[in-house]
Parts: C-alpha cells; structure tokens; sequence
C-alpha cells in the first residue's frame, strides 16, 4: 500500500483513541475501591477545600475576564507589527495607526461606561 | 527585507469602511454627549446607512477582487449589500420605540446593529474560506448581545444565552468543515473548491456537510431550526426583524457563493440541500398552525421561507441566483413590514407579539390591519404581492427535470396550502367582530410607519410589476459569476 500522507495521520489518530481508552478503562478494571472521606472531596492542589463548589459569584468577574481577553489578544498583535517595522514600512505604519484609534474608542467606550470600575 | 503591501482596492471597501466610521461616530458621540437622545444616535445610523449606499453606488455593475482574492465586489454581493443596508435603516426606524427601560445604551445597541451588519456585507463579498468565517462570526458575535438587549424580560437572557451557545456550537461545524475544505483542495479560495466537488472526495464530502450545518443553523433550516422559535419570541423586537431579515440574507449569500462556486451545475452533493430543504417547507409551515405568539408564528414562517429560497439554488443556474435575490427582496420587504407593524402598535412595547391582541384590529385600527394582511398575504404568496412572483420563479425552477426538483415543488405548493390556513387565521382574526369597547388607539409615531410604508411598498411595486425588477440589472447578478 503506498503510504498516503494521510495514513500517518490515521494511525496517530488510532493510537490516540487506544491510550485514552485504556488509560480510561484498565485503572476501573484493576483498582480496589476504598473511599474515605479524604479520597472523596474535591482536590485542591492537597489543601482542604475552603468553601463549596458551586457558590455565586460577581458576574465583575467575568466582565474582567472578557475584557483582559479582547484587549490583551488586541495587544498581541502589535509584536509582529513590531518586529517587521521596517519591512512593512508606512503602510503598516498608518494600518496600525487606524487600529489603535479603532482600539482606543472602544477602550475610551468602556471606561466611560464603567466597565474598569468594580461596583 | 521587504514585505510587498497587499493590493487593497479602498473602492470596493469603501461602503464597509463607511459604515464603520458611522459605528465609531455613535460611539464617540454616545461617549461625548452626556445625553444623546436615541433619535440622535438612530438618525446617526440610519444617515451611515445612507452614505455606505452612497459609497456603493461607483460600484454598481463593476467587479473588482481584492484583498489578495480574499473579497469580491460584485454585482452579486452589491444586491445583497443594498438589501442589507435597507434592512439595518428599517432596523433603526423600528427601534425608535423601544422604551428607556428596556436594557443596555442606545449608543451600543445601535454601534451593534452597524458593527452586525458590516459583518453581513463582509459575507455577501467573501471570496474565500477565511473571509466567510470572519463575516459569520462578526455578524453573529454582535448578534448575541443584540438579542440579550432587552435583558429586564428574563426571555431575552434566556434567548441571549441559547442564541450564544447553539451559535458557537453551529461556527464549530462551519471551521471544522472549512478545515476539512482546506484539506480536500489545499486553497482557502472558493473558487479552488470546483476541483473537489468534481471529484466529491471523503474529504470534500465531509467537509462540505459540516458547512451546511453551521449554514443551516444560521439560516435557521430545519433540522437545524429548533433554536429559532425561542431566540426569536426572546429577543426585542427590532433584533428580531434584523435577525430574520439581515442574517438570511448574508447567509443565503454564502450558501449561493459556495453552492456556485463549487458545484456549477447539479451534483449529487447537493441532495442534502435539497433534502433540508423539504424538511424546512414542512418543518416551518406545520409548526407555524399552533403558534399563538405572532414572533414565534414570524420564527417558523422564516424556517418555510429559508426552505423556499434554498429551492432557488436547485440546477445551480443563473435564473436561480435572479429568482433568489428576487424572493428574498420580497421577504425582506414583507417581513420588515410585518415586524414594523408589531412594532408600530406596540408603541416599543411587545404587547403585539400576542396573536389575541390582534381580535378585530381591523374595527380599531383599520390601516395597520390592511397593511398586515397584506404582509401576510405576501407571506402566504397570494397574487399581485411580492411574494407571489417569488414563490412562481421558484416553482419555475424547481421543475428541472430531476425528481428531487419535483418533490420540492410539490412540497412547495403543499407548505404554501398550509401556510395559507395560518396566515389566513390571523387575517380572519384582524376582521373579526369584538363586543366591547374599543381600547384607547395608541401607537401612531412616525418612524415604524416609514419602515411600514417602505416594506409596504416594496411589497405591492414587485408583487404588480415583478418583471420589471426581476429582469432589471441588480436581479440579474450571476452575469458577474
């Protein structure tokens, strides 16, 4: 059989699909189950949990998040920018002059809005 | 060493860049002006809407790729724009109600509605696999806080957050498949595509199904249908229009680019479409008989209609991409009308949403129940309105020769015979006697009734003169392929 660039990938997939199984299912066959309360509780890097699982918390929290997100993804594309300066000329120049201002209206937007303060 | 710019042709961006800047001036005058009024911040809209009309008007009949291939100026995709830039103007007209309390700034909503609807044009344009996803997820990001902007109704969260999750479920399948388009012809070009389809490779195959799924969902075509009725019924009103009128229409303009692209002439590939879309013409008009919510009855009659259009594309020819555009004028036109009257006697509210609000309108408010029987009728594909004409081009071509183009006729008339007890159930509702007093006639602001009388109009001038525009220059699109 001619060995199609696609049948390494085939394989790989195969041995993937193996592992995760057996890793998944020998462990259940194998163990003997002793459960105390220690083994039961959720596990938290060793130190005993401290509150429950599925409080409530500030919906600030996932607005913080998001918009670290979009504005550090934003950032990110400024190193490459950086880097090519000089090949990408003024060009690149005026390109990224025009996002920054696109970037600073919505970042002016959010902080007037409040988005930065937490209420 | 130097990095040789890419060729960008600022004419054939320009109605995107324009829009863009009307997006970024409500913003800055939302942020600047301590109290800008929502007539400020619409009418900012609405004049973007204007001048990237404007900006397309060099454009018309030309055909320019630009952007390394990546997007096309066409007259294809200057049809779909106008039709775009007419829905996002209605859109603004009818928000014009929505009352203070409702949620979110008016200055986002509406920077939303533009940024959503660049995204749409950013579609209708594309030229490759990228460029089509952009679009989607521009169109469909500003979409999910659109629909979450009347959050003080729990149905809206609730329509937001399914709206999010299907949604991000559906762009899954559409990159996954565009991966695997990738891999079958090793070009993100649309054009690259006719290659593999000729060959209708497992890769190809594979891929183009998962395409359809995250179309279909995003054109709301049955199986893939389930979440419109509940987003629909949820989100405010406007958001609704836009959602049922701007995102088909961008979505139908992928679906075709794809389709013509690839395909060119009938392939076995395509019976999956077919098949959806007999699902859809079922699907949509059985649904539509028990709704008693006029946004939800709105939600499955845009599952019948997207199943309608899709029988458009059945022989993959040219009459098809001009009877498309055709139908979809229409529906725009009439569904813009039909969700401007919901809005106009709502007075911003959603008390129309309920079909009971409608018992003897007619008595009460005799020329919005004219105007939305006539919605209705053009909905239902009655003669002498747009829709008629549409649904005939379609039987027209659905009649090709080949079985499936006959099922779908007959599906076509059958869903069309349903449609015309639901339609007609709501119009018997509007003329029926009520006992009792009438209740104090609100509702008579001037902006939803430009937004009426404009889809009002579209529907009687292409329903009593359909040749004229069908044969005009803007229908007849697919000389540009």
């Amino acid at each position: 059989m001619p060995a199609s660039p696609w049948t390494i990938i085939a394989v790989y997939f195969i041995i993937a699909l193996v592992v995760a199984c057996v890793i998944a299912i020998v462990p259940g066959i194998f163990t003997r189950k002793r459960p105390t309360v220690e083994k039961l509780e959720a596990y938290e890097c060793g130190v005993p949990p401290t509150s429950a699982l599925l409080g409530r918390f500030p919906v600030r929290f996932f607005l913080v998040a998001m918009l670290f997100v979009v504005f550090d993804v934003e950032a990110a594309s400024f190193f490459p920018w950086a880097v090519q300066l000089k090949a990408l000329g003024w060009f690149g120049f005026m390109e990224m002059l025009t996002f920054i201002v696109v970037l600073g209206i919505g970042y002016a937007y959010v902080w007037k809005k409040g988005g930065f303060s937490w209420r | 060493m130097t990095i040789a710019p890419v060729a960008i042709s600022w004419t054939a961006l320009a109605p995107m860049v324009v829009l863009a800047c009307g997006g970024l001036v409500v913003m800055l005058v939302d942020l600047l002006s301590r109290s800008a009024s929502r007539a400020v911040l619409y009418g900012i809209g609405v004049v973007s809407c204007i001048a990237a009309f404007a900006a397309m008007l060099p454009l018309y009949g030309r055909s320019i790729v630009t952007l390394n291939g990546a997007f096309a100026a066409d007259r294809f995709s200057w049809t779909f724009d106008a039709l775009l830039l007419f829905t996002l103007a209605l859109t603004f007209l009818l928000s014009s109600l929505r009352k203070a309390d409702d949620g979110g700034s008016p200055g986002s909503y509406a920077a939303l509605l533009i940024f959503c609807t660049i995204g749409g044009m950013v579609m209708a344009g594309a030229n490759n696999l990228i460029a089509v996803f952009l679009g989607i997820e521009q169109l469909s990001l500003a979409l999910y806080v659109l629909a979450g902007t009347g959050f003080p109704r729990e149905s809206s969260q609730e329509a937001a957050l399914k709206y999010v999750l299907l949604g991000s479920l559906a762009s899954g399948f559409l990159i996954f498949g565009s991966a695997l388009l990738y891999g079958a012809d090793g070009s993100m070009a649309l054009a690259a595509l006719a290659k593999a389809a000729a060959s209708l490779s497992p890769l190809f195959v594979a891929g183009f199904a998962l395409f359809l799924v995250g179309l279909g969902f995003k054109l709301a075509l049955a199986p893939f249908h389930t979440w419109a009725p509940d987003i629909y019924e949820g989100s405010p009103l406007a958001v609704t229009a836009f959602m049922a009128v701007g995102v088909k229409v961008a979505t139908f303009a992928v679906l075709a680019r794809v389709v013509y692209a690839a395909f060119g002439h009938d392939s076995p590939a395509l019976v999956a479409l077919w098949a959806i879309a007999i699902l859809s013409m079922l699907v949509g008009n059985f649904g539509a008989i028990r709704q008693r919510n006029l946004k939800r009855l709105m939600a499955f009659s845009s599952i019948a209609q997207a199943g309608y259009i899709v029988v458009a594309l059945n022989g993959v020819n040219r009459e098809g991409l001009s009877a498309m555009l055709f139908y979809l004028a229409a529906y725009a036109f009439t569904t813009m009308g039909a969700f401007g009257v919901m809005a106009l006697l709502g007075d911003g509210s959603e008390s129309y949403a309920d079909l009971d609000a409608y018992r003897g309108l007619f008595f009460k408010r005799p020329w919005p129940a004219a105007l939305m029987a006539l919605f209705f009728f053009s909905l239902a594909g009655i003669p002498a309105t747009a829709g008629f004409y549409g649904k005939i081009l379609l039987l027209q071509l659905a009649f090709n020769g080949t079985a499936w183009g006959v099922a779908m006729a007959v599906t076509l008339v059958l869903g069309t015979l349903i449609s015309f007890y639901v339609y007609g159930k709501v119009v018997w509702n509007m003329f029926a006697a009520v006992e009792g007093e009438a209740p104090a006639a609100s509702g008579n602001a001037i902006a939803p009734w430009i937004a009426v009388a404009a889809g009002a109009l579209g529907t009687i001038v292409f329903g009593v003169l359909p040749q004229t525009f069908y044969a005009s220059q803007p229908f007849l699109a697919a000389a540009a392929k």
